[in-house]
């Protein structure tokens, strides 16, 4: 069910300690198969462990933590329920 | 005896070359993959009546080809068709892990599965059901630990059930929404005679893997043209990319398999290191960690630079018996005095020459260097283990970001400080083909253990010796980032994707075992051995041919009449700038010809045709001046790539223009920059 407080931005906004659900994936072939293999599928739970408004992101996903550059948070379509 | 072949696949950092070399004992053949420079590592392990072949594919995250290791190990498995397939799961992350299992599985049952790291797991409050785990797939699971050597056995008589049975099939994954169209291609399929892998390509079909789409291409273009409007009428009528589906759908199933078969207590939520990301205190760290490191790594190999700090506080003696106990002295010494009893066993003779100089002098330049890289390595490779060195790399990712790289540059980096050969293999690694390109042809400006002992040895005929070692290797980074920058900014003036990216999976910090950093440091020492030995060994016996044999094709056995003085002869107006001239300069030339075939030959040769016993007496007999040798001190470090390295950088990039590209650049850059050493110093002093 639609939360109306949901919405929807990027992985690069979602603040630090917040959780957020990966929609969709903004990214060519190549990148796109790296992302999704490594569990950054849509529907995929994303907790920012990291994120200081600028450079890298550290976020954990399915338990693993994964260092990701800012430019490529910029392409993740995330919801984030608030 | 019966020979069963048998794939080892899993996911990155599952284990798996651990486990690998834990199951062979270390056995372990390596070969290549054809046309590739991908180590295939192949072990046999008998037992009873069976004869087990097993081979170590590349660690990927799925069978949809993309990159060359992904493509390997696809195609290893779609077309060798081994006899059983071992696919390693992680039981750390065994919900992700697994995803690479089941696609396997929907190719074949003919597989173990392996769950790896099951001794951690448990401290880690995590438990597996294997028995449901094992009904669940429908095919045996064995849980095991590498580093306690739990049940390798059980995965062996596993291996031989799987192949003495007669099982056939595979696993269905419920794709939801788009199983409709994968049924509908996968009936196109089976009537096209593709039998039971119709389902498995099916579904890769709608992943887009390239592969596939060729495969069927090629075999008819009316079916390929029905499938594809299968796929775009999926999209159409899906609306969401067919690939995100079935990666999605398979995650879920393998949710669905740890829900009934996983079980993680509560334990406290592992904090990541902070310090690591700190915006100013990381890079800092870093670069502190990694300067340590290397010291030490070239203190134990060299005794530099610490023998130099030594002296500076006047402590000569310490320096001296550091010096003397350092690696290379103690290689130095055990090569000779085997030379000497040959030698001497022997008798004189061109023959006993040809033997000790030629075949005996090149086994030794690998002996002596052996040693030398695989300090590097260990050090790396214990940074690696205890999940440092990706940190580290996060660490510089905020500087190398502002000068056109990525932190994933830094394991190269890094590595390239010990030997150009692994440092350029491991750029694979790197998501971004444009940023690899880059590394590939400025890794070689970086000083391997060659150089260092080549610099060395020119440190010893000057006066600040100090000098020569801080100024080539200040230049060498120096280049290296320079011109890593200038191509950055020209790739994005052409409009080229060169956006810095970082895409790095963080494994937890632990103390490193001592076992995998081994392993890590005969990995990347064995490229050294095979690659860079080879060309070693085969460029010594035929560079001593050169200076061993005159115009008219006689054996001689002074040098100074040889076709190689004789060339060289040709050539010595090019260093006349560098204040090289002389009757003698030719031997400069000569010895630079070598380094060119291998770094270190430079100091041998020149030892060789002056014929004394130390560097500074053969720099004196040539009548070379400090300056000059300064200016050739610059010149060696940055000249041109040695021939192993240039070897690897075509087989990786397969690009005649770009290896060629890098030995003109190379060259340019040292002779420009060795002259302006030369002009600076002759000014200044």
């Amino acid at each position: 069910m639609e939360n109306k407080e949901d919405f929807i931005t990027t992985l690069d906004k979602v603040s630090e300690g917040k959780t957020a659900i990966l929609v969709s994936l903004e990214v060519g072939r190549g990148l796109l198969s790296r992302l999704l293999n490594m569990g950054l599928v849509p529907g995929a739970k994303i907790s920012v462990l990291m994120n200081r408004g600028k450079g890298l992101l550290v976020v954990r996903v399915q338990d693993t933590e994964i260092s990701i550059s800012r430019g490529i948070a910029q392409k993740l379509i995330v919801k984030v329920d608030s | 005896m019966k020979k069963i072949t048998v794939a080892v696949i899993g996911q990155p950092n599952v284990g798996k070359s651990t486990l690998f070399n834990v199951l062979t004992k270390g056995h372990v053949i390596v070969t290549n993959w054809p046309g590739t420079t991908v180590s295939k590592n192949e072990g046999i392990i008998k037992y009873g009546n069976y004869e087990v072949h097993l081979v170590d594919l590349p660690g990927i995250y799925g069978l949809t080809a993309f990159t060359l290791e992904e493509k390997i190990s696809r195609n290893f498995i779609v077309e060798e068709n081994p006899d059983v397939i071992v696919v390693l799961v992680d039981s750390l992350t065994l919900i992700r892990t697994l995803y690479l299992a089941l696609d396997i599985l929907e190719r074949t049952k003919r597989v173990v599965i392996g769950v790896t790291k099951v001794d951690e797991a448990h401290s880690r409050g995590i438990h597996i059901n294997f028995e449901i785990l094992e009904k669940t797939l429908g095919v045996p699971v064995v849980p095991l630990s590498a580093i306690k050597g739990a049940g390798l056995e059980e995965l062996i008589k596993k291996i031989i059930i799987v192949y003495e049975s007669s099982v056939e099939g595979y696993l269905r994954v419920d794709y939801g929404e788009l199983n409709t169209y994968i049924e509908a291609s996968e009936a196109l399929l089976r009537q096209s005679g593709f039998g039971n892998s119709s389902r498995w390509l099916a579904v890769k079909i709608f992943e887009g893997d390239p592969e596939t789409l060729v495969t069927i291409k090629s075999r008819s273009e009316d079916l390929y043209r029905a499938l594809m409007e299968l796929r775009e009428e999926a999209l159409r009528i899906l609306r969401t990319d067919p690939a995100i589906i079935v990666s999605r759908s398979r995650f879920k199933y393998a949710e669905n398999i740890g829900k009934s078969c996983l079980i993680q207590i509560a334990i406290k939520k592992r904090e990541i290191s902070k310090i690591f990301y700190h915006p100013v205190l990381a890079p800092i760290i870093s670069i502190i960690v990694i300067l340590v490191m290397f010291i030490m790594a070239f203190t134990i190999n060299t005794g530099f630079p610490i023998t130099y700090i030594l002296e500076f506080l006047g402590l000569n003696n310490v320096a001296l018996i550091i010096e003397e106990y350092s690696i290379s002295s103690l290689m130095e010494k055990f090569i000779e005095q085997a030379s000497n009893m040959l030698e001497s066993a022997l008798g004189k003779s061109m023959i006993t020459l040809f033997i000790v100089d030629a075949i005996l002098g090149g086994l030794g330049a690998i002996l002596f260097f052996l040693p030398l890289i695989m300090i590097v390595m260990i050090i790396l490779g214990a940074l690696e283990d205890s999940g440092i060195l990706t940190r580290l790399a996060v660490g510089v990712h905020v500087l190398f970001e502002k000068i056109g790289f990525s932190g994933h540059a830094f394991f190269p980096l890094s590595i390239s400080l010990g030997c150009n050969v692994p440092a350029i293999l491991v750029t694979r690694a790197v998501p971004s083909s444009a940023e690899r390109v880059r590394l590939i042809m400025l890794l070689p400006f970086i000083p391997c253990q060659a150089r260092l002992v080549v610099l060395l040895a020119l440190a010893t005929a000057v006066k600040e010796g100090f000098l020569i070692l801080a100024l080539s290797y200040l230049l060498a980074f120096i280049v290296f980032f320079t011109l890593g920058y200038t191509f950055y900014l020209w790739s994005l003036k052409r409009g080229e994707a060169v956006e810095i990216r970082l895409l790095l999976e963080q494994p937890p910090l632990h103390r490193p075992i001592p076992k995998v950093v081994w392993w890590y440091t005969w990995w990347h020492t064995k490229h050294f051995l095979v690659k860079a030995g080879t060309v070693i060994f085969i460029a010594n016996i035929l560079f001593w041919l050169l200076t061993h044999t005159s115009p008219s094709l006689d054996f001689i056995d002074t040098p100074n009449e040889s076709l190689g003085a004789l060339f060289s002869k040709i050539l010595t107006p090019i260093l006349t700038p560098l204040g090289v001239v002389g009757e003698n300069a030719w031997v400069i030339v000569l010895a630079l010809i070598a380094g060119f075939l291998a770094k270190e030959i430079f100091i041998s040769t020149l030892l060789m045709v002056t014929g004394v016993e130390s560097i500074r007496e053969a720099f004196i007999i040539l009548g070379v001046s400090e300056h000059s040798i300064i200016a050739l001190a610059v010149f060696i470090t940055l000249y041109v790539p040695c021939l192993a390295t240039i070897a690897t950088i075509y087989s990786e990039t397969r690009s005649y223009r770009l290896t060629a590209g890098v030995v003109v650049i190379m060259l340019t850059i040292a002779y420009a920059l060795a002259l302006l050493s030369y002009i600076l110093t002759s000014i200044l002093t």
